[in-house]
């Protein structure tokens, strides 16, 4: 203890170059915490935006649908998987998904209908708060439609057009019914966007003649559990059926998500070299300063390890009282983002690229790793740019440590 | 959904099976002058027809009664009579389109060439197979591969291999007709690795409208155990006087046309 | 002149400390310059993939076609288009596009697809589709009957290399067309869209198929060799085609997902930026800060012997930009080899983190190129080399404004 408070003391007695050393490492941390936490902001937005948009984490099918496609194809037992998810606090939301031909006029398109229940689905997906145009599903099934971004182009269709749906029902039958368009979704990827009608499932069943079948079980934790937690949480009740996290659903995106957490990775690693770097430079700058000053202590028959050891207690002193400062600082900064999100452009709506939707809003993410780590570099920075040239100056011997400029 | 029944699909439209050629035995017959007779059967004259088409699958089995007009091999039209559902629910073709008439919303709507491999009213034949020209002649190289007794029937094979570059997705198709008449017995369709993919088979051969016809024939696919679509003739008349412009999308829209 | 030399004497008089201030410019520069020239390797690529798999920077099409895409809306003569291109400085390459709709059958079933018609020498370099043939070949500009088609959909059709499809579409005169295509090759790229939904036929045989003429195209698109030139030649085009029915339009138009993503992950790639240029700059300050202190009694001493106070700003003015410029040129040719290394080279992410990161590299080529451009080279090594001299301000002022009392009582 009596080695810090001399080592307290010491620091003061220059104040300006203390100061100095303090605030380069002081911002050092906090541009690492902010930097840490923004990075990691980026990438959670953007799996949030695969899972959240519409695909959830987890995916529930019959084991054949995904390859086949065919109406029959149904989830058995969806019921107890809704009740499995709801006792796990996981949102789910069932499906039921039917091609056919939709037209307005003179112009027509091949499109996926997509039964829905309006109500589960606003828990799940925030595809309800993802309107271009006109408004969500209502609860209440009324033939009503949500068209894709690009579909109601190919269609001619505005909020209001009435359109006529053809399919071929369950029994067999041409099924057929007169839609009205309620709302126009935002962009949420090629293909849905090319191709997706969101109807209410009861509608659906009316127009397929196929009650109470869903083809898929889409699952969001929002963000409490991982995907593969949530996989678990339901693998008893969905038994039979096949579960797939987003990853094996789009293997494409995911690789998309991990090269970019790659290259963040790097951007990381090159931010705490610079920072680190900086530090360095900065403190050795100040250590070999002293110098003289060691050489001062040497003549006066302080042992070598004792100046070592003062040093030592210094630097760990100004990296203590840095990393505090600097790791409040920084996250107090990454919390305020974390908060007021930052608006990257004058854009007002989302893009997506591939299935990934990426807010024009961007928030950091603070966790205590990011927090620690930039700490931890800043004390070993810091004790080895003091330790170096105070190993060189208890060799050197003291007339010529004295002189040494 | 299947495609390319073009023999299968203008009977069942068109319904003019052959006006009996008298055949002498003595000559022995090309396959040439066997398909030339079966594409013969089609051209030029025109029907009315009622029939009854079952359709049996995994998932559903129907029955409708169907009413049906044709001319030559550019037009025809059908309209469902039962059940009344469906009732007045009519394709029309005419020539290389597709339209569906919906009297629930009482909308025309023109098939597209992507909902081509589309089932037709969940039958085992799709809207493509409607509107397949029969070129069987253009399409194809044929030749007798078989001529004798076959379950206690007299009858010649037909082998059909596609021209390298015909729009067909077959690999072989071989059709049977019976020796004395060569009304159709049977047609098998193969995949291009040469598997059995389904057969149409001709049955029921009576008197309709003054003519020996076969009045009922099932499809088969084979990968789907237990599934066919069957089409058995109740009432055709045949050789009627009906104006090209019959077939129009007005007469589509106007459900009293029946 | 005398100045310039004892400024460069008095700089290496201290050698240790000229070495650290030097090192933390050089070694900040090039973090940084790597830095940047990664990013904009990753969109160059980004944007070089997505405007050679599609329609080029500039996209010529009918100006209905952008509203509802439609095979009957031509570019009538791509062959002028292509005359009109020549003449533009820049211009790599001109592609042809058909996209439109069709219906492909097997034996074993039928699919309604995307048909996508392209010039197969073009885009064997750059689709993901030519780059992820599992079995059979790429579609080559010979392939009279020739067609890629995904792997789902091979699946669903029971089809292999070799074998037939035959392809139904409404063609441009509205009549249903058919055509026996075989399968040259299966690709699979990750993304069921393309693998469930998607086949690509040689740019002639989209033509035969749609009953489009020889010199006809729904899209064309002009591939610069330098992007800057985009604006110019959009002009220029835009110019010669008024009066027509035809419009160019920008990639960013043509693509606007893309273009969107680009402005915003561009957006919080410049707070990245800003945050390591705040970086080095900061570390900047601080060594000189720290040098100037270190020098009080030096500056003390010289201003009691007589040096004027103008003389002692100037020597330590001219002391920082042999700074800057030494800094500066060591950082850029440090940072600018290592990037231009992995310019050439590239970075394998994967290699980097192992088992950590899976990327198969089906839908994203796993290897980083950085790209370091002369102009991020010259705006890098200005704006360091003037954060240097601002900052070498303050010393120089503060440098002659020292009280020799307090100085020598300091020690």
């Amino acid at each position: 203890m009596k080695a810090f408070s001399l080592a307290w003391r010491n620091l003061w007695r220059n104040p300006r170059r203390t100061l100095i050393t303090l605030t380069a490492m002081i911002l050092s941390t906090a541009v690492l915490i902010v930097t840490h936490a923004l990075m990691l902001g980026m990438m959670l937005q953007m799996e949030h935006s695969v899972t959240d948009i519409t695909v959830g984490q987890v995916q529930v099918h019959h084991g054949l649908y995904l390859k086949e496609r065919s109406l029959y194809d149904t989830i058995e037992n969806w019921e107890k998987i809704l009740s499995a998810a709801r006792d796990s606090g996981i949102t789910a939301a069932p499906r039921a998904f039917g091609f056919g031909l939709l037209s307005s006029g003179n112009k027509s398109a091949g499109v996926q209908f997509r039964g829905i229940s309006p109500a589960a689905e606003r828990r799940v997906s925030d595809m309800a708060a993802n309107m271009f145009r006109g408004e969500f599903l209502s609860d209440r099934p009324a033939m009503g439609v949500v068209l894709g971004r690009k579909l109601f182009r190919t269609l001619d269709a505005v909020v209001g057009s009435t359109l006529v749906a053809v399919v071929q029902a369950a029994d067999g039958s041409l099924g057929n019914e007169l839609l009205h368009v309620e709302g126009i979704l935002k962009g949420v990827g090629e293909a849905f966007d090319r191709s997706m009608v969101l109807m209410h499932a009861e509608d659906f069943a009316t127009l397929f003649v196929f009650p109470g079948r869903f083809h898929e079980i889409a699952l969001n934790s929002r963000g409490t559990m991982t995907p593969e937690q949530v996989a678990e949480a339901i693998a008893a009740a969905a038994a039979g059926n096949e579960v797939k996290t987003w990853r094996q659903l789009l293997p494409g995106v995911s690789d998309m998500l991990n090269s970019f957490g790659g290259s963040t990775a790097i951007f990381l690693f090159i931010f705490f070299l610079a920072a680190g770097l900086g530090v360095l430079n900065t403190l050795l700058m100040a250590t070999f300063e002293r110098i003289p000053e060691f050489g001062l202590l040497k003549a006066i028959g302080t042992s070598p390890w004792r100046i070592l050891r003062d040093i030592a207690a210094e630097a760990l002193v100004l990296g203590m009282l840095s990393s505090s400062i600097g790791g409040v600082i920084g996250a107090a900064i990454s919390l305020y983002f974390q908060l007021y999100p930052i608006v990257l452009s004058g854009f007002a709506e989302g893009f997506n690229t591939s299935g990934i939707v990426i807010s024009a809003q961007w928030s950091a993410s603070l966790t205590l790793r990011g927090v620690i780590w930039p700490v931890i570099i800043m004390w070993l920075v810091s004790v080895l740019a003091a330790l170096y040239p105070a190993a060189k100056a208890a060799r050197l011997d003291p007339v010529r440590a004295l002189n040494h400029v | 959904m299947r495609r390319g029944y073009m023999i299968v699909i203008s009977m069942m439209v068109f319904l003019c099976l052959s006006p009996l050629v008298s055949l002498s035995g003595t000559e022995a017959p090309s396959s040439g002058d066997i398909l030339n007779h079966v594409d013969d059967l089609f051209r030029g004259s025109s029907s009315r027809a009622t029939m009854v088409m079952k359709v049996v699958t995994s998932h559903y089995t129907r029955e409708m009664t169907l009413k049906a007009w044709s001319k030559g091999k550019d037009y025809s039209l059908v309209r469902i009579l039962e059940p009344l559902k469906e009732k007045g629910t009519s394709t029309l073709k005419a020539r290389t389109n597709i339209w569906n008439y919906l009297p629930k919303v009482k909308r025309v709507i023109k098939v597209p060439s992507s909902m081509m491999g589309g089932s037709w009213m969940g039958s085992h034949f799709t809207n493509d197979d409607l509107i397949k020209e029969s070129r069987m002649a253009d399409d194809y190289t044929h030749s007798i591969t078989f001529r004798g007794i076959r379950d206690g029937q007299a009858v010649i094979d037909l082998t059909l291999i596609p021209r390298p570059d015909a729009a067909v997705v077959w690999g072989k198709v071989v059709a049977t007709v019976r020796e004395n008449d060569w009304t159709p017995v049977k047609i098998d369709y193969y995949g291009e690795k040469l598997g059995l993919e389904r057969s149409l088979v001709f049955s029921d051969i009576r008197e309709l409208d003054g003519r020996m016809l076969p009045a009922s024939m099932r499809i088969t696919p084979t990968d789907k155990q237990g599934e066919y679509t069957e089409v058995t003739y109740s009432e055709i008349e045949f050789d009627l006087n009906i104006e090209d412009s019959f077939f129009s999308l007005r007469t589509l829209e106007n459900p009293g046309v029946l | 002149m005398l100045i310039v030399k004892l400024s460069w004497r008095s700089l290496w008089r201290n050698r240790r400390r000229t070495i650290i201030t030097i090192s933390s410019i050089a070694l900040g520069t090039a973090l940084a310059l790597f830095l940047i020239s990664m990013a904009e390797g990753m969109y160059n690529k980004l944007i070089n993939e997505a405007v050679r798999m599609n329609a080029g920077h500039v996209t010529v099409e009918r100006r209905e076609y952008a509203r509802a895409p439609s095979i009957d809306l031509v570019v009538p003569s791509v062959s002028r288009i292509e005359t009109i291109a020549a003449n533009i400085p820049g211009l790599e390459t001109v592609k042809a596009l058909i996209i439109g709709q069709a219906m492909v059958s097997s034996a074993s079933g039928s699919s309604g697809v995307g048909l996508a018609g392209v010039d197969p020498g073009i885009e064997k370099s750059v689709s993901p589709l030519a780059r992820t043939v599992i079995r059979g070949r790429y579609i080559s500009f010979a392939d009279e009957r020739g067609v890629m088609i995904g792997t789902s959909l091979a699946e669903r059709l029971k089809l292999e290399p070799g074998m037939k499809l035959v392809v139904t579409v409404n063609d441009t005169h509205g009549e249903l067309a058919n055509e026996m295509l075989r399968v040259t090759g299966i690709f699979a790229t990750g993304m069921e869209e393309a693998d469930g939904f998607l086949v690509q036929v040689p740019l002639k045989v989209a033509r035969r198929i749609f009953r489009i003429g020889p010199d006809e195209a729904t899209q064309v698109g002009l591939v610069l060799s330098s992007p800057d030139k985009q604006e110019q030649v959009l002009e220029e085009l835009n110019a010669l085609l008024k009066g027509t029915d035809l419009a160019a339009l920008p990639w960013q138009e043509v693509m606007p997902d893309l273009a969107g993503f680009m402005a915003v992950d561009k957006g919080s790639n410049y707070v990245f930026q800003g945050i390591i240029i705040f970086l080095l700059s900061f570390t900047i300050l601080n060594t000189i800060l720290m040098s100037v202190l270190e020098r009080t009694r030096e500056f003390a001493t010289l201003l009691a012997l007589g040096t004027s106070a103008f003389l002692l700003r100037l020597q330590v003015i001219i002391e920082t930009v042999f700074l800057g410029l030494l800094g500066c040129a060591l950082g850029l040719g440090l940072g600018g080899a290592v990037s231009w290394y992995y310019q050439v080279h590239g970075l394998d992410l994967r290699a980097l983190f192992g088992d950590n990161l899976t990327i198969t590299g089906i839908a994203v080529d796993p290897v980083i190129h950085n790209y370091v451009g002369v102009n991020l080279v010259l705006w890098l090594g200005g704006l360091v080399f003037g954060l240097t001299l601002l900052i070498g301000l303050y010393p120089a002022f503060k440098s002659a404004r020292i009280s020799l009392p307090d100085v020598l009582r300091s020690r």
